[in-house]
């Protein structure tokens, strides 16, 4: 029988070298303990349980910081055996060009790097740390060792007006793909949200509507990390930026897999949907056979469902 | 000075965000260097740019 396709996030590590104020690991907000880490044989087990049940058209190696993992290079050895496109997103404090060299020949294919803006204090601000220089440093080393590099900017209240510097700053080293994920107040962003600010949704449609300009004239892309909801009739004239809808719901093709080995239907949520230690693995199977084929028509647009409970956005009916 | 070496790069790349931050214009001087040392560099094919979308998130259809 045919596996599933699934995309996986894979929170490989709870610990982080950066106290990002928009962080949304869910137990940063000090509510909840972060999942607990197995030791490397066990997450490599819960690993296999579920890549030998689906297939996982790319996974994105995540954390806290991925880089901090003991065992990341017999991860990314057993994703290499089933095959999976590796994204590893990292804050890039760590890479270097020989750690980016070996990364590249153990699997990454894509590197994802935060630049929240072009102007230092206000990166560092947003980082909770002194590491802009380190991003500077990282994109080149990058570019230079031909990997392919995505920088991901996450707009808040504070600095959502900055990604337009952003595009023409690495539009000059060459990069050409961009995410941009507007701030989801969760994890250590609840604690933080009223001084960094929640960007508005107009504020968020004046700014792609000016970035989807200019990623015209400099031959960018810009994909939407979190739903933002485009105001009727206006979808269209977003030629360079990829809308984005919450995948959550009954037979969803994105999954969460955490330290602990447990699944989870969403990153910002730490709501379980079971543990491979305990097969969430056949539940997830389950579910996922003959559910998305049916998904896949009917889907549209789903919004986030954590701002639409904090009454961050407003949902027409 | 070998404008082809990544630290000069990365030199030039930070003064240029920072007169970007500024709402400046890059330096020419720096606008040279760069591309001096892009075009070192190979291109990422598209292909493999288009697997870099954010894993969390489905694609809103049109």
């Amino acid at each position: 029988m045919t596996k599933p396709t699934i995309e996986l996030w894979l929170e490989l590590e709870t610990r982080c070298n950066l106290h990002c104020k928009f962080c949304f690991n869910y137990w940063k907000d000090g509510s909840a303990s972060p999942p607990r880490r197995l030791q490397s044989r066990e997450f490599l087990l819960c690993l296999e349980r579920l890549l030998k049940v689906v297939s996982c058209s790319k996974v994105t190696v995540s954390g806290g910081e991925p880089l901090l993992r003991e065992n990341l290079d017999e991860v990314l050895a057993l994703l290499r055996t089933y095959g999976t496109p590796v994204i590893l997103t990292t804050n890039g404090v760590l890479l270097n060009p020989l750690k980016i060299d070996w990364l590249m020949r153990a699997g990454v294919q894509t590197f994802q790097l935060p630049l929240h803006s072009a102007d230092s204090a206000t990166h560092n601000f947003l980082s909770g740390g002194d590491c802009w220089k380190n991003t500077i440093s990282a994109l080149i080393d990058l570019i230079e060792a031909g990997a392919n590099t995505v920088p991901v900017f996450v707009a808040t209240g504070l600095n959502v007006s900055h990604f337009l510097g952003v595009l023409r700053a690495c539009s000059a080293i060459g990069i050409k793909t961009f995410i941009f994920n507007r701030f989801i107040p969760t994890g250590l962003g609840t604690i933080y949200k009223n001084s960094i600010g929640v960007p508005t949704e107009p504020m968020v449609w004046k700014v792609l509507r000016e970035a989807n300009i200019l990623a015209e004239q400099l031959d960018l892309e810009i994909q939407l990390g979190t739903p933002v909801s485009v105001p009727n009739g206006e979808r269209n004239a977003f030629t360079r930026i990829g809308l984005a809808s919450c995948p959550v719901g009954h037979g969803q093709r994105r999954w969460t897999m955490d330290t602990a080995g447990n699944l989870r239907r969403c990153n910002q949520s730490g709501v379980q949907f079971g543990s491979l230690l305990e097969g969430a693995e056949e539940a997830l199977l389950r579910e996922v056979v003959g559910a998305y084929s049916q998904r896949s028509h009917t889907q549209g647009m789903n919004h986030c469902g954590i701002l639409a409970q904090q009454g961050l956005i407003q949902i027409s009916t | 000075m070998n404008d082809k070496n990544p630290a000069f790069a990365k030199e030039a790349f930070a003064r240029l965000c920072a007169s970007e931050a500024e709402g400046c214009p890059p330096s020419q001087a720096d606008t040279n260097i760069l591309a001096a040392w892009k075009s070192t560099i190979r291109s990422i094919p598209k292909i493999v740019r288009l697997l870099t979308r954010n894993c969390m998130y489905d694609k809103a259809d049109d």
